[in-house]
């Protein structure tokens, strides 16, 4: 029957009769989506593992103060007032102790926001928003112990660093209009090779991780230096997509991979060369159906396992071993885990940030009270010792401080 | 162009809301579910609302993430229990032939891989050109023709001769 006819008129003429208008009065509440997006927008939980587009709820409601007003970057870094805390500390202290928060300087900006940092935490890397009329391109900034130690300007729009190592290494992204994965190291800004892509994370040797192809349907990929053509890293046979998100100093690699027609889920590439999926946890006696990585350190990863049922997705929190392959459910007051520290200590996010230390003993870091307004934290960086976090607040009006947290 | 607040969004979502319900429903085949489809969509795009002024071609943004909600809820098969009768079992004969002919149409679109079934529907029912069907699906041109080409095999394999095509001319 369809010998005289292409394939393209054939299928129109077959599915002429589902054309139509959908009947009766539409059920959609504008205000409803308002007020669920907001609180997705915190949560941040639709963004799963690709933290690319892990949006920031924010909006270019920077007011209307000049970014000029930002100081050159300085060849010496300014004295440390608060000296970094340091990881061979004699006795580690059992719980982080004295939390204080500050608001990074931004040299005049309203708004401005920390994407990543670095393990010793004297590193931390943002992005700011100028003014209502720079359009697309966004001022990324590098703070070194609290203060501004550059600013960095890429091409194309919605530019980002995503990690930071602790010689000043930073890695990210930017779309032109396709993602471009980008480095910054000793004063220059150079791209990755490899084409469309982006760079997710870089450890101390610098080598970094992401993915290649598109946002969402990329490959994961490796570049072992910034000027090294990617690899791409091994997958199971029917992988459809996947992302490296984070890298270990000892060069164990995270990430996520997708089969074709199904989510992703946690998986690791190891310096011994092995690869394989996370195994997914147990989550009150049921099998989880997803485990949701967010970060790896030192042979630990942590992140969150998925459950769907019928009408509904739930979440519970994990920290995982890669020596023993067991997982540890973490209590809900640990918070949705965001980080781990080399020593195993834990930070999350809950109505503000905590540290989960030994014991599963939690610690509510402090608020940044002079935001006005309810305030919500999400945190992008914690240091080895587990005792410096940086983040960012976000609250009514859509205003961001970007934040550090110190512990003794 | 959008500047991210809300008035804007609420504007946006107005303006645009019966064409989304309408290629929801092209879709997924059913008002309710087109509704859940589109609440899905202006839900997420408020959640991103903030930085929509980067986005270049805002209706594609926002009909690629339609179509993604549509793929998501196929892909976690919470709407297989409702979906119209199966081939195996077509409505009754005394049913009005068009309806019979939409009812059979439809359950076995609605076996084919999503994919595909997105692809089809957006290129023939919506009349889309490869290139936006693949910018909303996030691949290239290339996979749309293919998956046109094994989505229209699959349904064809699906219907048999059930479908006789009366009306092409």
């Amino acid at each position: 029957m369809t010998n005289n006819l292409d394939d393209d008129r054939y299928a129109a003429a077959l599915l002429r009769p589902l054309a139509g208008e959908p009947s009766g009065t539409p059920r959609i509440d504008v205000a409803r989506a308002m007020a669920e997006g907001r609180r997705r927008r915190r949560s941040r939980w639709w963004a799963s593992g690709a933290a690319v587009v892990a949006l920031t709820a924010t909006t270019a409601a920077g007011g209307t103060l000049a970014f000029s007003a930002v100081g050159r970057p300085s060849p010496e870094p300014r004295p440390v007032a608060t000296p970094a805390p340091s990881v061979t500390a004699a006795a580690p202290p059992a719980r982080p102790r004295d939390c204080r928060v500050t608001r990074l300087p931004t040299g005049g900006v309203e708004k401005a926001l920390v994407t990543g940092g670095d393990p010793s935490g004297r590193w931390v890397v943002g992005r700011s928003y100028p003014t209502l009329s720079s359009g697309a391109a966004r001022p990324l900034l590098i703070w070194k112990d609290g203060a501004i130690a550059e600013t960095v300007r890429i091409g194309g729009s919605d530019q980002s660093f995503e990690d930071i190592n602790s010689r000043g290494v930073a890695v990210g992204l930017t779309f032109e209009p396709d993602a471009r994965p980008y480095a910054y190291s000793n004063g220059k800004v150079s791209q990755l090779k490899g084409g469309e892509g982006v760079a997710m994370a870089v450890n101390d040797a610098g080598v970094a991780v992401g993915s290649l192809g598109p946002v969402y349907e990329g490959m994961p990929a490796r570049w072992d230096s910034l000027t090294a053509q990617p690899r791409k890293l091994p997958v199971p046979a029917g992988t459809e997509s996947g992302e490296a998100v984070d890298i270990d100093e000892a060069g164990n690699i995270l990430g996520t991979i997708a089969a074709k027609g199904k989510e992703k889920s946690g998986y690791l590439w190891l310096t011994d060369g092995t690869h394989r999926r996370m195994p997914l946890p147990d989550v009150d006696g049921t099998k989880a159906t997803m485990f949701w990585p967010e970060s790896i350190r030192n042979g630990w990863v942590v992140g969150r396992s998925v459950i769907d049922t019928e009408r509904e997705r739930s979440f519970a929190y994990f920290r995982y071993r890669i020596e023993t392959a067991r997982y540890e459910r973490l209590p809900m007051r640990s918070g949705m885990p965001d980080g781990v520290a080399a020593n195993g200590w834990i930070i999350g996010t809950a109505q503000r940030p905590v540290i989960t230390s030994e014991g599963n003993v939690t610690t509510m870091l402090p608020g940044y009270a002079k935001a006005k307004g309810r305030q919500d934290y999400l945190v992008e960086s914690f240091s080895d010792d587990g005792l410096t976090a940086a983040g960012y607040s976000s609250g009514e009006g859509l205003s961001n401080h970007p934040l550090l947290w110190r512990c003794r | 162009m959008a500047d991210g607040s809300d008035s804007d969004y609420v504007a946006y979502v107005h303006g645009r809301a019966t064409a989304l319900r309408r290629t929801a429903y092209l879709l997924c085949g059913d008002a309710h579910q087109a509704d859940d489809l589109v609440q899905e969509t202006i839900t997420k795009l408020y959640a991103r609302w903030a930085r929509i002024g980067r986005v270049e071609n805002l209706d594609g943004y926002v009909h690629s993430i339609l179509v993604r909600a549509f793929l998501d809820e196929k892909r976690r098969g919470w709407w297989k229990v409702r979906l119209g009768p199966p081939p195996e079992t077509p409505a009754p004969p005394a049913a009005h032939p068009d309806v019979e002919e939409r009812t059979v149409l439809r359950a076995a679109l609605s076996q084919v891989p999503a994919r595909q079934q997105a692809v089809l529907v957006l290129r023939f029912l919506c009349d889309q050109p490869v290139a936006d069907v693949a910018r909303a699906l996030g691949c290239s041109e290339g996979t749309v023709k293919s998956q046109t080409s094994h989505g229209l095999a699959a349904l064809r394999r699906i219907l048999g001769d059930r479908i006789q095509i009366g009306s092409i001319q």
